[in-house]
């Protein structure tokens, strides 16, 4: 039950005061084995309709040499008028020529080297969209599944001795509806590109071709038209800074794994000795784990059965600090405050 | 979050309940023909509805559903029979006649008045974001017979003006049942938790310990109030029904018999964000609130907008004489105002919509009142001193008020703001210094209107008597709701010399070149 | 030291505005970091133009900036008559022997004239029984949005927009998400909007030099401009120098550090149980003690015109808040009418010797996904 390794790095940011999350994440130990161990119901999957229209919606941007994404790429200039070519790296499962994600990286890294050899005219009439190449997570040893892949990469060549730029694009099937096009939603796409140009970046560096290959700061997102099965594309997306948090996340999440892994190998089952780590360790619940952490449920109630306010709202827990809310309640109702602290409490409150 | 905000929620969590937010509710109560309540399913990855609840409050809705969403044809025929109860909802002009509709559209206040309490409902934000999507469906739908194509645009257009209208700040036409359970009470849960209609009403089920309306929240919680269905639920029931009816595709009576069994499981999702939309209405209706009587106004301002950015480009859209291009300007883009000029207006529309709302209703709720002083968009404190300031060569200079403040208390307004007097709110003044020593904050207003007892008849004495010394008051920031008012209007202005670049009038002829000889450098000098 | 391809480049900016102005060219934007100078190249080009016997409009985004432009006026063009247009309501100032002070439309003068108002003056303004004005200045240009800016289209057919792209955009109190995506997004500050259309015929300068920020501090912000400028005074240049203190105080070891450079970082412990939730009552007082600090060990300045000893009046401070800034007013006590307490918006364009600021993100635990979203580039 691997889990993709952007999750796991947004998940780790989406709570890192708790313990328990931390080992979840940098051990991967899916929070919902966690919960379902613990006897909790939990609501997984996808809906099929979606997992079909996603499939869908790819296949169709790629179709007969990626006609659709081209044309709604050069409208909005992240490729120029007369850009052409296309190389597939997708698997077979997806329609692409590949068996795994290894042979998708061989044929990737080896296709780059072939490009970074190119001169004049050649150069300059590179095959202009990459989908779906495959890359190294940076740290495999540490994150085992190590292989991941972008969904799609523009080709941006200049004359020697100008580098190749390369530029990334993450494919969405939710609609574009302008300024209402859902604002988390677009967040974390921006995040998983961002992990991408991270990642690109140091699997160039250690395949040895980072000197020929830029990779832009900036990205394309392709969604799609509302109620249409064509794609939206949104050039210029400024990526540096997600790039940057990407890098910054992984470190962090290498250096604590490196402290605590233990050195069982990665399989598809959760060894009991991991998933009792998380469920051992000190939760500290807080107004994101609702939205993605399995056990939020279990933590809010533990947090509130012990009167920590942050179960009503991290700014309960910022008003009363360290009052519990059973605490709260007696000096609401009058009880003598007994400290500085109950003191300050009590003068807000009345 | 304000400190307020937050304290009350830790009152609630003492309550056992929800507790009333505000002495009053900022919406009026309408009957239930003035009222319709909607509710969508769609399926997975899709953004068009597959299922559609639509009905008045007082008698059961009925059902709309499509076997196979994502058959353009299907969803247009589905789409159309839900289409009715919408558009006669918001007094589509095509279902009225001719001599109605002309006059209507000839006196503007009778279709005022007519709609002027519509209300329709939603259970949440996603329902809103359906109107949307149906609104860049079917806006510009193209493809079938010209009077279902016709129809179905209407569709579209009543969808998109609705969600834009949900986005107007203030308005009181498009409820989202959530927001406004979530406006009128205080939950005693965290934020991210009260987006959930469902865990709202076990709150607000009467007669229960906390621990009781707890655990029926966390129960309710469990079934989706989106547009979304559970993904077990699609998987299990919906996915095979879909899969059977397109495997029937050349057998008519198995098909349709299929479509009834999707029709019949979407039913009870249907129902169920339905009747929890109307059952969030009833408790609002039944709260023993007085609605806030400074409404008048921004119910106003609603039905304005109602007829000049709805109703009234519909009813001009059905002269058979017009153009397609004239037309095309009646119809307003599901993205965007494209049109710089649209776009600023409606923009200073909101703006000033937002400035009327805050600006009226504050006066009709103490509560409302209390909140804005806490967020320090006012202050409370004691008359010390009226004044005339003495100006040399007038017989009287401006009248100034002397308030003594508590230090203590928060304030974000500064020197120049214009504020007015709560409870008599023609009564405004400006801050002309504000002056902390110690404990207390001196603020001196220069009083500038509202000054005489016949300009405030509710207030006994004029601004300059020294009765006034030794009273309290409360004065709160003046929104300045008129000046933005007249920017709608004159940004319509599009004949200025500049409009070649604000209004993207044609480029002038350029000037015949110049020619520079002086140093200018130099000559500038020379000016000194 | 003034550095002398410095001077030369303000100097090429300035040439190259008054020959805009020289030739009436149609629209103009002039990009002017903080302390670059804005003010001396504009009044120059406004000379110019009065002189060339044109009708010269200038709109400042607040009465105060309007005051402040017709002081500048009065005193480095004390032949040039400049009208200061204001409301009725607001009592008639004194700005200098050259400035009228008028209220009423009918006012305006006829003929070639400098007018200064606020951009909202103009905005409602029926100019329609007056002669056109032939070239619109607008000052802090990055503080107007495109909505507002569209109103004075019926001003004048020429436009210079002058301002600092690293100021923060003006605060818009509603939802905007429908513009976002529009051609012309009203509710985007305006130089903006007119530089992303590439169909306009504008001309876009830029002031190379900063006088007002130290060296170190240049370097910091210069990320947030899209073009290179340097800063007038050389590294260590400016500097605090403090007498040695009888007593050691809390807040001694960051003010050491303004003795080398130019900026000093200072953070307090946040309480158990995370900051408090609007006003930071704690933080106020440290401001405040900083200020009380300097001016008790009478701290004295150098900068490239001498030394001198730090004055109340030498001191601002800003926090994104109001009711923070009120707080730190409070905590300032008898300082306060002296030391300029304000929110970063009404501090742009101004400038003290010493600047305490509360950092925006004071009181943020976590900073959403959504805060760290960036969005688009262009
Ligand atoms: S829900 Fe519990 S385990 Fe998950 S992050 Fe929150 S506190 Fe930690």
């Amino acid at each position: 039950m691997r889990r993709d390794v952007r999750r796991r790095l947004e998940q780790y940011a989406s709570n890192p005061r708790c313990e328990a999350n931390v080992i979840s994440a940098v051990h991967d130990v899916p929070m919902e084995a966690v919960a379902r161990s613990l006897g909790f119901e939990v609501a997984v999957g996808q809906s099929p309709f979606a997992l079909l229209r996603g499939q869908q919606f790819e296949r169709s941007i790629f179709r007969d040499d990626a006609v659709r994404l081209r044309r709604a790429l050069i409208t909005q200039k992240v490729l120029p008028a007369n850009a052409a070519g296309f190389v597939d790296f997708r698997m077979a499962r997806n329609d692409g020529p590949y068996p795994n994600l290894d042979a998708s990286r061989a044929a990737f890294l080896q296709r780059l080297g072939a490009f970074a050899k190119t001169v004049g005219e050649a150069r300059l009439q590179l095959p202009t969209i990459l989908a779906g190449p495959t890359l190294m997570v940076p740290g495999k040893a540490i994150l085992p599944d190590g292989l991941f892949a972008i969904d799609v990469l523009t080709v941006h060549p200049q004359p020697r001795p100008a580098p190749i730029v390369l530029r990334v694009g993450e494919v969405k099937v939710y609609p574009d509806r302008g300024g209402f096009t859902d604002a988390a939603e677009l967040s974390s796409t921006r995040a998983q590109a961002g992990l991408y140009v991270h990642a690109l970046r140091v699997e160039l560096q250690q395949s040895k071709l980072a000197q020929h290959f830029a990779v832009a700061d900036d990205g394309f997102l392709v969604l799609t038209r509302p109620s249409f099965n064509l794609p939206s594309v949104r050039g210029a997306e400024d990526l540096q800074h997600q790039a940057e948090r990407a890098a910054v996340m992984f470190d962090r999440v290498l250096r604590i794994a490196e402290r605590t892994l233990p050195a069982d190998s990665a399989t598809d089952d959760v060894p009991t000795t991991r998933r009792q780590a998380v469920v051992d360790a000190p939760k500290q619940y807080a107004d994101g784990c609702l939205a993605f952490c399995e056990l939020a449920a279990h933590c809010q109630q533990e947090a509130l059965a012990r009167g920590l306010p942050a179960a009503l709202g991290d700014d309960l827990g910022r008003f009363l600090g360290p009052i519990t809310l059973h605490r709260a309640l007696e000096l609401l109702h009058g009880a003598a405050p007994q400290h500085d602290v109950e003191r300050d409490l009590v003068a807000r409150i009345s | 979050m304000s400190r307020h905000d937050v304290f009350e929620r830790l009152r609630a969590w003492d309550e056992g309940g929800a507790i009333p937010n505000g002495h009053t509710l900022p919406w009026l109560r309408a009957t239930a023909a003035d009222r319709l309540v909607l509710a969508f399913v769609r399926m997975g990855g899709e953004s068009s509805p597959w299922g559609i609840a639509i009905g008045r409050p007082d008698a059961p809705p009925e059902f709309f559903t499509c076997a196979e969403p994502r058959n353009a044809d299907l969803h247009a025929a589905f789409v159309l029979a839900a289409a009715d109860a919408l558009l006669r909802h918001v007094e589509h002009p095509s279902l009225l006649p001719d001599d109605e509709r002309l006059m209507l559209l000839a006196m503007e206040a009778p279709l005022r008045a007519r709609v002027r309490l519509r209300q329709l409902w939603v259970p949440g934000p996603s329902h809103l974001d359906m109107l949307h999507f149906l609104d860049f469906r079917y806006t510009h739908a193209n493809t079938g017979e010209p009077k279902v194509v016709r129809r179905l645009q209407a569709f579209g257009r009543a969808c998109g003006w609705l969600f834009r209208e949900s986005t107007r700040p203030g308005q009181v036409r498009v409820f989202d049942a959530t927001a406004r359970l979530r406006r009128a009470y205080t939950f005693p849960a965290e934020p991210a938790r009260q987006s959930h209609l469902g865990y709202l009403l076990a709150w607000l089920v009467p007669g229960r310990t906390r621990d009781e309306r707890l655990a029926d929240a966390r129960e309710r919680e469990g079934l989706p109030v989106s547009v979304t269905m559970s993904p077990a639920y699609e998987r299990a029931v919906l996915e095979p029904l879909v899969t059977r009816y397109n495997a029937a595709r050349d057998d008519a009576p198995a098909q349709a018999a299929v479509a009834r069994e999707i029709h019949d499981a979407l039913v009870p999702e249907l129902r169920r964000r339905w009747e929890l939309t109307a059952q969030a209405m009833s408790i609002l209706d039944a709260d023993t609130r007085e609605s806030n009587p400074h409404l008048d106004a921004v119910i106003d301002l609603g039905s304005a907008e109602c007829f000049h950015e709805y109703w009234k480009n519909e009813a001009k859209g059905l002269d058979p004489s017009l153009s397609d291009e004239q037309r095309r300007y009646l119809v307003h883009d599901p993205e965007t105002d494209y049109a710089p000029a649209r776009a600023a207006r409606r923009y200073f529309a909101h703006l000033h919509a937002a400035e009327l709302a805050a600006g009226e209703l504050v006066h009709g709720d103490a509560t409302l009142a209390e909140q804005s002083l806490d967020a320090g968009n006012g202050f409370r404190g004691t008359i010390r001193a009226v004044e005339r300031e003495a100006i040399a060569g007038k017989k009287s200079g401006p009248i100034l008020w002397t308030i003594e403040c508590s230090a203590d208390d928060s304030l974000r307004l500064r020197e120049e703001t214009s504020v007015c007097l709560v409870g008599a709110r023609k009564r405004i003044g400006r801050i002309r210094s504000l002056v902390t020593v110690g404990a207390v904050r001196t603020v001196v207003l220069q009083m500038t209107d509202g000054l005489t007892r016949r300009a405030l008849p509710d207030v006994p004495e004029a601004a300059d008597v020294a009765a006034h010394v030794g009273t309290t008051v409360t004065f709160l920031e003046q929104a300045a709701a008129g000046f933005t008012q007249m920017k709608i209007f004159r940004v319509g202005h599009t004949d200025g010399p500049g409009a070649w670049l604000t209004h993207a009038a044609p480029l002038p002829e350029p000037s015949p070149p110049v020619r520079i000889q002086a140093n200018l450098l130099e000559l500038v000098k020379s000016l000194q | 030291m003034p550095q002398t391809h410095l001077a030369e480049g303000r100097n090429q900016v300035l040439t190259a505005l008054l020959e805009h102005v020289e030739r009436a060219d149609a629209l103009l934007v002039l990009k002017a970091p903080p302390g670059s100078g804005k003010t001396f190249v504009t009044t120059r080009a406004v000379a110019l133009a009065m002189h060339r016997k044109r009708r010269v409009a200038v709109a400042a985004q607040t009465n105060a900036q309007a005051d402040d432009f017709c002081r500048r006026m009065a005193a480095e063009f004390p032949r040039i008559p400049v009208h200061r247009w204001a409301s009725a309501q607001r009592g008639a100032l004194q700005l200098g022997d050259s400035v009228t002070w008028i209220t009423r439309t009918a006012d305006l003068p006829a003929g070639p004239c400098v007018v200064v108002a606020t951009s909202a003056k103009w905005a409602v303004a029926d100019l329609d029984a007056h002669d056109p004005f032939d070239v619109l200045f607008i000052d802090e240009a990055w503080q107007m949005c495109w909505a507002d800016f569209m109103l004075l289209g019926t001003v004048a057919p020429r436009f210079v927009l002058v301002g600092d792209p690293g100021q923060i955009a003006p605060v818009v109190p509603i939802d905007v998400s429908r513009w976002q995506t529009s051609r012309r997004p009203p509710h985007v500050p305006a130089p903006e909007v007119i530089l992303r259309d590439r169909t306009l015929p504008v001309r876009v300068i830029e002031l190379p030099v900063s006088t007002r920020l130290p060296h170190d501090t240049c370097a910091m912000v210069q990320s947030f401009y899209d073009f290179a400028f340097e800063s007038w005074s050389a590294p260590g240049e400016r500097r605090v120098l403090l007498p040695p203190a009888a007593t050691a105080h809390p807040v001694d070891d960051a003010l050491a550090l303004l003795t080398t450079g130019s900026v000093a970082l200072m953070t307090l412990a946040t309480p158990p149980g995370g900051p408090p939730m609007e006003e930071d009552v704690a933080l106020a007082q440290a401001a405040a003690e900083v200020v009380r600090r300097l001016l008790d060990r009478q701290a004295r300045v150098v900068t490239e015109e001498g030394e001198t000893t730090l004055r109340p009046e030498d001191i601002g401070v800003s926090a994104t808040h109001r009711v923070m800034n009120t707080r730190i007013t409070d905590a300032l006590g008898a300082l306060a009418p002296k030391v300029r307490v304000d929110t970063p918006e009404r501090w742009q364009g101004l400038e003290r010797k010493v600047m305490v600021a509360v950092h925006p993100l004071s009181g943020v635990t976590q900073p959403t996904p959504f805060d760290l979203s960036t969005g688009r580039s262009a």
